[in-house]
C-alpha cells in the first residue's frame, strides 16, 4: 500500500472537498446563470418587441411610415437587437432596420406558418439569434358602447431579431473568469494549506529526527521549536521529557553495567589469577618432579645398558614400565599444560590414515587381547588434512579410553568421508555414558566409574586433551552413548588431498648403527641429572664434559664440544639459552644444541621453544635423545 | 245640417271617450325591461332606473330581448338599447319607452318597424344631446375655437343638415369628412384635423369605437386640436369634454314617463333629456395650453346663451 506523509494528507482532506463543493457550486450557478442569460434575452427579446407593438400601434393605426421608421431605427439600436420589422395585417413591410439574418422574405414566409399572437412568439430559427414576433393589437379603451363588440383583429405584426452573440460572448467570458478567479482562489487556499500543513510537519518532521537521534542513542537531544499548536507542543515536551528520562536512566544503567563489569573483572581477574597459580603449581610440580624422575629414567636406561642377567634384566623392565607410566602422567599432564599455553602450533600436513590405524591396532591390540576384547580397524585408506602426530594422539587417547571402559566384546574404529571431512568412529561395547554425564566427560580430571582414583585407569585427561587438540585441528568431536550399550565417539577432521602428501617422515629416527663418538657439553645445575646423563652418554660412548653454569663450562671446555645438552632453568637466573648462547659466543661457531626442561610454565615453554634450539621435555626419552645425539653427529661430519 | 254633423260627432267622440275604458296603474303597474345585450351600460342603466322607480311599480329585468313576447301580463316595456326596442316594438303590443338610443336611432327604429305591426304607444329620451346643446358646449369652453371638424361615415346617424344650420347661425365652420372605409379613417382625420380647431365626436361606432379611439386622441393631441367627447369615458380617455346626459339623469326622466303612464296611460313626447353633466379634463387642457373654465361656469355660459344673454 502507498503510503502518504502528513502534508498530502492535510492537502487531500483540505482539497477534496473543497474541490467538489467549488465545482459542484460553479456548475450549479453557472449552468443557473447561463440559463438565467438565455431567458433573459429571451425576456428581452419579448419585451423589446411588446414595446415596440405597444409604440407602433399608432403608426400602424395611422399609416404613418415616418414615425414608424423612428421607431423601428430606435428599437434596432437597442443592445441585441440585430434587426426589426414592421408589417402590416397584408404582411407588407411598413419599416425596418437593422439587418437580419434571413432575406425578410423568408421571415415573412416563416411567420405565416406560425401566426404570432398577443404575447409574442419566439422562434430559435438559428444558433447565434432568434425571432420575437408579436401582432399588434389596437390598444382598447372602455367606451359606453351601446352595441356588442367584435373582437380586436390585429392590425400588423412587430418583428425583433435577437442576436446571441452577446451573450455567448458573456458566458464565455463568465465562464473564463469563473475558471481564472477559481484558480486563483484554489492557488491562495493552496498556499494558507501549504502554509498551515508546514506549520503542522515541520515540527513533525523536527521530532522525528529528535526522536531518530534519541533511538540513535544521542539522548542529550532535546527539541528546540515552539509550535502555535497545542498537541505538537505537548508532544513536543513529552518527547523533551522522555529523553530526559532515558538519559537519566542510561546514566543509571551504565552504573550498574560498570558495577557489575567491575564485578566481572575481578571474578576473572581471580579466576586467571587462580589459573595461573594452578599452572605454576603444575608446572612447578612437574619440574620438581621431573628432575629425580629423569635422572631415575636415565640410570635404568644405563643399568639395562650394562646388566646382563635375564632376572635383573627383568627387574630393570618392571623398574622401566613403572617409568613409562610415570612418564605418561608427566606428558599428559605437560599435554594439557602445553596445550593451555597455547605453545602448541600444528603442522598441517596431507596423510593417509590407514598407516597410523594399523600402528595404533597394533600398539593397542595387545593390551585388548589382555582384557579380552577384540579390536578391529575398519574403512578403506584415505587422505586427511591435519597435524599428524597431534592426530594420533587425539586417537590413542579415545583408543585407549574405549579399552578402558570396555570389559567385554569389542572395539571398533571405523572412518569413511563424510562430506567435505572424514568421519573416524570410535565405537565400543563398554558401559556407557549417561546424558548427564555427557556434558561433563571432555572436563579435566573426570573420571567415569572410577571413584577410588585408581592410577591405572589414567588421570582423566583424555578426553579434555581431545576435545583442546579439536579445536586446534579443526575438528569436531561427539559423543553418542547408552548406559549398557556401549559408546561411539566421532571425530570430524578435513579430508586431505593427496597429490600434497609431502614424503618427509620417511626417515626413520631410530637408526642406531655404529654412532661416532661425540663430546658432549652437559650444563645442567642438578648434580643427579648431571650423573645421570652422564652415566647415559658414556654407555653410548661419548665423551661428557658435565658442568653446573656456563662458567664452568667455560673453564671446563678446551675444544668447541660436538654437542650441548642444557637445562633450561640454571642457576642465578641464568637459562639453557644463554648457556649455549654463551658458549657458541665462546668457540665462535654454531653447535647443535638441546634444551632439556622440566617445566611446564606456559611462558617458559614458549620461550624454550622460540630460541630455536632442540627443545625437549623431562624426563627425557632416550630414544629422542640418542636422535638428537645422531642428528649433532651427521652436522659434525 | 252641418251643425248636426259637427254635434253627432261630438256626440260621438264623447261616447268614445265617456265609455272608452282608460287603464289606470296608480297602484300596480307591472313593468318589464328589456336589455338589448348583457352589456354594463344597459345593465347599469337597468339598475339605476329599477332603485328609482315607485314601490307601486312592479319591474321585470329580461336580458334576452327575443323572449320579450313571451313575457306575461305586461303593462309598459322599458326596451333599453336598438335591439331591444325592435324586439318590444314588433313582438308586442304593450306601451313601449325605448331609452339609451339617440334621436337618429329612435327615427330609424320607427321607420324600421311598421305602423300596423308597432305597438300602440311609443316614445323615449334621446340618448344624445340637442345640436344647441353641443354648440354651445363648445362655445363655452373654447370660445375661440370655430372650426368644428366632424367625421362621418355611412353608418352615421345624425341630422348633419341641421347641424350645419344651427352652426351657421352661429358663426362656425363645420369642416366635415365621410370616412369611405376602416383604412382610411386616419387619412381622413388628418384631413379633418389640419382644417380644424377642434374635433366634434359623432355617435357612430364604425369611427369612434373601443380600439380606433386611442389612436384618434393621440391623433388630435400630436396635431394640437382639443376633441369633444360623447360622454365621461372619452374626457377619461383623452377628452378635453363632453356635454352628456348621465345614467341617472336618464333614468330619473324615464320613471316621470312612468310615473305618467301609470297615472293616465300615456306616454310624453320623444324629448332630450332635460338634464345633462358637464364633464371637463383640465390635464388635457393644459397639455394643450387651453385655459378651462370650469364646469359650473360654462353651465352658467350655456344657460345665458340659451337664454339669449350674450
Amino acid at each position: 500500500m502507498k503510503r502518504f506523509g502528513v502534508r498530502q494528507y492535510i492537502a487531500f482532506i483540505t482539497f477534496f472537498p473543497l474541490i467538489a463543493i467549488t465545482a459542484f457550486l460553479e456548475v450549479f450557478f453557472i449552468y443557473n446563470y447561463f440559463a438565467e442569460l438565455d431567458l433573459h434575452i429571451v425576456d428581452r427579446g419579448v419585451l423589446i418587441a411588446h414595446q415596440f407593438e405597444e409604440s407602433s400601434e399608432y403608426g400602424v393605426m395611422s399609416n404613418n411610415l415616418k414615425f414608424m421608421e423612428d421607431i423601428a431605427k430606435n428599437v434596432s439600436l437597442e443592445p441585441d437587437v440585430s434587426g426589426v420589422l414592421i408589417l402590416n395585417s397584408a404582411s407588407k413591410v411598413l419599416a425596418k432596420a437593422g439587418k437580419f439574418s434571413s432575406p425578410v422574405g423568408e421571415l415573412i414566409v416563416e411567420l405565416r406558418h406560425t401566426m404570432p399572437g398577443k404575447p409574442a412568439v419566439v422562434n430559435h430559427y438559428n444558433n447565434n439569434s432568434f425571432l420575437v414576433s408579436q401582432s399588434i393589437l389596437p390598444e382598447t379603451v372602455i367606451l359606453d358602447e351601446l352595441e356588442a363588440k367584435s373582437a380586436v383583429k390585429p392590425i400588423g405584426i412587430v418583428v425583433v431579431e435577437m442576436s446571441m452573440l452577446h451573450t455567448k460572448k458573456l458566458k464565455s467570458e463568465i465562464l473564463w473568469y469563473t475558471i481564472i478567479s477559481t484558480i486563483i482562489i484554489l492557488a491562495i487556499i493552496g498556499y494558507i494549506v501549504h502554509l498551515v500543513s508546514r506549520s503542522i510537519t515541520l515540527p513533525i518532521g523536527m521530532l522525528s529526527n529528535v526522536i531518530q537521534k534519541i533511538a540513535k542513542g544521542n539522548l542529550e537531544t532535546r527539541t528546540t521549536f515552539s509550535s502555535r499548536i497545542n498537541e505538537l507542543d505537548v508532544l513536543s515536551n513529552g518527547i523533551d521529557h522522555m529523553a530526559e528520562q532515558l538519559q537519566n536512566e542510561r546514566v543509571v544503567l551504565h552504573q550498574r553495567i560498570d558495577d557489575a563489569t567491575f564485578d566481572m573483572r575481578n571474578s576473572k581477574e581471580k579466576a586467571e589469577r587462580a589459573n595461573l597459580a594452578k599452572s605454576k603449581f603444575l608446572a612447578a610440580a612437574s619440574h620438581d618432579l621431573r628432575q629425580p624422575l629423569h635422572a631415575l629414567g636415565l640410570f635404568a636406561s644405563a643399568l639395562n645398558e650394562r646388566i646382563k642377567s635375564s632376572e635383573e634384566r627383568l627387574l630393570i623392565e618392571n623398574i622401566n614400565q613403572s617409568i613409562s607410566s610415570l612418564e605418561e602422567l608427566f606428558n599428559v599432564l605437560l599435554d594439557i599444560s602445553r596445550l593451555d599455553a597455547g605453545i602448541i602450533q600444528p603442522k598441517f600436513q596431507h596423510f593417509w590414515i590407514k598407516g597410523l590405524m594399523d600402528k595404533l591396532l597394533t600398539e593397542f591390540k595387545a593390551q585388548a587381547q589382555r582384557k579380552g576384547i577384540n579390536m578391529q580397524l575398519e574403512g578403506v585408506d584415505v587422505v586427511i588434512y591435519s597435524d599428524e602426530t597431534l592426530f594420533e594422539t587425539m586417537l590413542r587417547n579415545l583408543i585407549n579410553n574405549a579399552i578402558r571402559y570396555t570389559q567385554s566384546g569389542e572395539v571398533k574404529v571405523a572412518w569413511f568421508i563424510d562430506g567435505s571431512n572424514v568421519c573416524i568412529e570410535v565405537s565400543d561395547t563398554g558401559l556407557g555414558i549417561s546424558d548427564e554425564d555427557k556434558k561433563l566427560i571432555f572436563q579435566e580430571f573426570l573420571q567415569l566409574n572410577n571413584p577410588e582414583r585408581d592410577r591405572t585407569k589414567g588421570l582423566g585427561l583424555g578426553l579434555a586433551i581431545v576435545r583442546r587438540l579439536c579445536g586446534l585441528l579443526k575438528s569436531t568431536i561427539s559423543v553418542q552413548s547408552t548406559i549398557g550399550s556401549g559408546s561411539i565417539f566421532r571425530l570430524n577432521t578435513p579430508l586431505g588431498d593427496a597429490s600434497l602428501i609431502t614424503d618427509d617422515n620417511s626417515v626413520s629416527m631410530l637408526q642406531i648403527e655404529n654412532e661416532p663418538t661425540m663430546q658432549v657439553l652437559v650444563i645442567d645445575d642438578e648434580p643427579s641429572v648431571r650423573d645421570a646423563m652422564t652415566a647415559l652418554l658414556n654407555t653410548w660412548g661419548h665423551e661428557v664434559i658435565a658442568v653446573g653454569s656456563l662458567s664452568e663450562a667455560m673453564q671446563a671446555t678446551k675444544r668447541p664440544p660436538d654437542a650441548i645438552i642444557a637445562d633450561y632453568r640454571l642457576v642465578n637466573e641464568q637459562t639453557g639459552i644463554d648457556a649455549i648462547q654463551g658458549i657458541h659466543q665462546l668457540w665462535g661457531r654454531e653447535i647443535p644444541s638441546l634444551i632439556v626442561t622440566g617445566d611446564t610454565a606456559p611462558e617458559r615453554l614458549q620461550e624454550a621453544q622460540s630460541s630455536g634450539y632442540a627443545f625437549m621435555h623431562k624426563p627425557v626419552n632416550s630414544a629422542k635423545l640418542r636422535a638428537f645425539l645422531r642428528s649433532a653427529n651427521r652436522h659434525k661430519s | 245640417m252641418r251643425f248636426n254633423r259637427l254635434r253627432s260627432v261630438v256626440l260621438v267622440l264623447g261616447c268614445i271617450f265617456i265609455f272608452n275604458p282608460i287603464p289606470c296603474w296608480a297602484d300596480n303597474l307591472r313593468l318589464l325591461v328589456v336589455l338589448s345585450y348583457d352589456l354594463p351600460a344597459y345593465q347599469s342603466f337597468a339598475n339605476t332606473l329599477t332603485k328609482n322607480l315607485p314601490e307601486s311599480v312592479q319591474a321585470t329585468v329580461l336580458h334576452n330581448p327575443e323572449k320579450v313576447a313571451e313575457q306575461p301580463q305586461t303593462d309598459l316595456i322599458v326596451s333599453v338599447g336598438m335591439r331591444a326596442s325592435l324586439s318590444a316594438v314588433s313582438q308586442t303590443k304593450v306601451p313601449v319607452f325605448v331609452v339609451m338610443i339617440p334621436k337618429v336611432s329612435y327615427e330609424q327604429l320607427l321607420v324600421q318597424s311598421p305602423k300596423q305591426s308597432r305597438a300602440p304607444l311609443i316614445s323615449t329620451v334621446y340618448l344624445d344631446q340637442p345640436w344647441e346643446r353641443q354648440l354651445n358646449f363648445i362655445q363655452a369652453i373654447l370660445p375661440e375655437h370655430r372650426r368644428i371638424g366632424l367625421l362621418y361615415s355611412a353608418q352615421t346617424l345624425a341630422d348633419l343638415t341641421l347641424l350645419r344650420k344651427q352652426a351657421a347661425k352661429l358663426d362656425i365652420s363645420l369642416i366635415d369628412k365621410r370616412v369611405l372605409s376602416e383604412d382610411k379613417l386616419f387619412s381622413t382625420l388628418y384631413d379633418v384635423l389640419d382644417s380644424s380647431d377642434i374635433l366634434l365626436s359623432l355617435p357612430d361606432t364604425t369611427i369612434y369605437n373601443s380600439t380606433s379611439i386611442r389612436n384618434i386622441l393621440l391623433s388630435c393631441y400630436r396635431s394640437g386640436i382639443p376633441f369633444i367627447g360623447l360622454s365621461q369615458t372619452y374626457v377619461n380617455a383623452g377628452a378635453i369634454g363632453a356635454v352628456f346626459s348621465s345614467q341617472q339623469q336618464l333614468s330619473e326622466q324615464v320613471v316621470e314617463a312612468i310615473r305618467l303612464f301609470a297615472r293616465n296611460g300615456n306616454l310624453p313626447k320623444p324629448e332630450y333629456s332635460h338634464d345633462f353633466t358637464i364633464s371637463l379634463n383640465p390635464e388635457v387642457a393644459r397639455s394643450l395650453d387651453i385655459k378651462l373654465s370650469s364646469p359650473g361656469i360654462v353651465r352658467s355660459i350655456m344657460s345665458s346663451v340659451n337664454r339669449g344673454i350674450p
